[in-house]
């Protein structure tokens, strides 16, 4: 307990950067809000109708099945609050997005590692420091320009998400070994 | 004697020759145990098996030849399934007719009319740069290791490869693709803020920045060691040659992180501090873990103190039975006092740590407050928030 208490002091300060960051997206939004809806009690009920549909929707993804009708009821309420309403629909398409773009986790360096990884264990060991570069040098870059098949990112590699330019989509011709026809 | 063709089998069906002069040689109507599961098929049938060559034989017809009806007459007549006539058909023509073919010579023809059907469908031509493409996919996404890749080339393409000249075109493929990542411009990111981890292999550390929304990775470095002064180099350079501009960085508790900073901005010689989120999941994975030790302390003090109780019910009043049980006992219940307080903590700092909190968002300039309470378990703070669960 003491163990876990002691990271937890050490990391306190570092532990809530996200809610800096959150503010810094989440502050502007608030002032177009603002420009839509005057009464302060409509902004308070549509930002948290906007939140807790995503939040809902969030756990419904990690996998807690006992929120679906919640996430259903939220979801059907966002849908008519935005209903015919470009400007309300815009705001929350906005809300949504700064909430999942909101960075609290290491996550998707860990991700990446454990996709690395079932190849480097094939590998089983490298002659030098220098082929294992190698060996990384074409796993990010295949990695970065392939197209992720599913998920919310599916149908674009990270480059193209990142609107990182390539010569080309292939990352074999990227190499200089062009596809034959 | 012949089978009861005529009991099964409609009187008005004769089927045309040679079908109909085969089936009525077979033999009929022969003994059969009780106990078999397919009593039709009797022992002088299961000697000969006529029958079922025969089944193989019309099985075998080709569609367009075979009379029209045939399958299904032939599993009402045998009694039996149509899956077993279909069956015994394959085995007719893996064991019988292949052979036949073979020794008729029209087994090199049917397999020439076969490869020149693949050879008009898809005709590749084996070129240096195809295979260079082939082995580099074999490698990534695939996952092949260099032998199997041999294997791979040669039921492929008919092509030989040594695993040095594989290891070589991997190492060079390696080599240019580090050298493309590094004229990469990555500044279309903007404002970045990276994740960062490392993995090891060969007791060597591969360090990893990536930009988490689009998943791109931004670096990787193979090092020696992992401290400070090596991801302050990884750092300095992804700053100062990648067209980025950091501004933040979320990683785990590693020590040395805090000193990657200050070596970075020691190369990069300006101020280099950007804000850091630590991972919020770690945290909340080990404060989860205590949670569920404790629990389980509890429960396991749960159990020794029923085994004491009931080793006691049958025997005469003990006094100090009575007292190791009723130590036993309260120990159980303190540690399980703790554990619901602990617990209740683990929500608090599962909310804290969440961007909408218990369904909640944080009000403007809210902050949660987590501290150490009194009984050594977590408890939240937290002034007027918003109420997300039932907006109002």
């Amino acid at each position: 307990m003491k163990k876990l208490v002691t990271s937890l002091e050490n990391q306190y300060d570092e532990l809530l950067t996200f809610l800096d960051w959150l503010e810094v997206q989440l502050v502007p939004w608030q002032r177009r809000l603002a420009r839509v809806f005057s009464d302060p009690a409509d902004r308070a009920f549509f930002q948290a109708t906007v939140a807790r549909a995503w939040r809902l929707n969030r756990a419904l993804v990690n996998g807690h099945k006992q929120f679906s009708d919640q996430a259903a009821y939220a979801q059907a309420l966002l849908a008519e609050l935005v209903a015919g309403d470009d400007e309300a629909r815009k705001l929350a398409e906005e809300l949504l997005t700064i909430l999942e773009q909101t960075i609290r986790t290491s996550c998707a360096a860990e991700a990446i590692n454990s996709i690395l990884k079932p190849y480097l264990w094939v590998k089983r060991s490298f002659q030098s420091k220098r082929t294992a570069q190698n060996f990384l040098n074409l796993f990010i870059l295949c990695f970065n320009m392939h197209v992720f098949k599913r998920g919310k990112r599916a149908g674009k590699s990270p480059f193209q998400w990142a609107g990182i330019k390539v010569e080309t989509d292939d990352w074999l011709e990227a190499l200089g070994y062009p596809a034959e026809a | 004697m012949l089978l009861s063709y005529q009991q099964t089998a409609a009187p008005e069906i004769l089927w045309p020759e040679p079908m109909e002069s085969v089936w009525q040689m077979q033999p009929g109507g022969c003994e059969a145990a009780t106990n078999w599961k397919r009593p039709d098929i009797t022992l002088s049938d299961r000697l000969r098996m006529l029958f079922i060559r025969f089944i193989g034989a019309v099985v075998n017809i080709p569609d367009e030849q075979r009379p029209w009806g045939s399958i299904t007459w032939l599993p009402n007549v045998y009694q039996t399934s149509c899956e077993t006539i279909y069956t015994i058909g394959k085995r007719t023509r893996e064991g019988l007719l292949s052979p036949v073919l073979e020794s008729s010579g029209l087994a090199d023809s049917v397999a020439q009319a076969v490869e020149s059907d693949s050879v008009d469908a898809h005709t590749i031509t084996v070129t240096s740069n195809r295979l260079k493409r082939t082995v580099l996919t074999a490698l990534l996404p695939a996952g092949s290791a260099l032998r199997p890749m041999q294997d791979l080339l040669d039921v492929a393409f008919d092509q030989s490869r040594s695993v040095g000249f594989l290891s070589e075109l991997v190492n060079e493929a390696g080599s240019r693709a580090g050298v493309i990542l590094d004229q990469i411009d990555f500044s279309p990111l903007g404002d970045v803020i990276l994740a960062r981890d490392e993995t090891y292999f060969c007791d060597w550390p591969f360090l990893l920045s990536v930009e988490p929304n689009s998943y791109t990775i931004v670096s990787g470095y193979v090092e020696d060691v992992c401290d400070g002064e090596t991801w302050g180099v990884s750092l300095a350079i992804d700053e100062e040659t990648r067209g980025l501009h950091i501004v933040g960085l979320a990683e785990d508790g590693a020590r040395c992180y805090p000193k990657s900073l200050r070596e970075a901005a020691k190369l990069l010689g300006i101020e280099f501090s950007v804000p850091i989120q630590k991972d919020v999941w770690h945290i909340m994975d080990k404060a989860y873990q205590k949670v569920i030790d404790l629990e389980r302390l509890g429960l396991n003090k749960v159990s020794r103190a029923d085994k004491i109780y009931e080793e006691l019910a049958d025997k005469p009043w003990d006094e100090e039975g009575f007292e190791k049980w009723a130590d036993t006992d309260e120990a159980a219940d303190k540690l399980l006092e703790i554990s619901d307080q602990l617990r209740f903590g683990y929500g608090c700092l599962c909310d804290a740590l969440g961007v909408v909190c218990n369904l909640r968002l944080p009000g403007d300039q809210e902050r949660f407050v987590i501290a150490k309470s009194t009984s050594g378990s977590l408890m939240r703070r937290s002034r007027d928030y918003v109420n997300w669960i039932t907006p109002a």
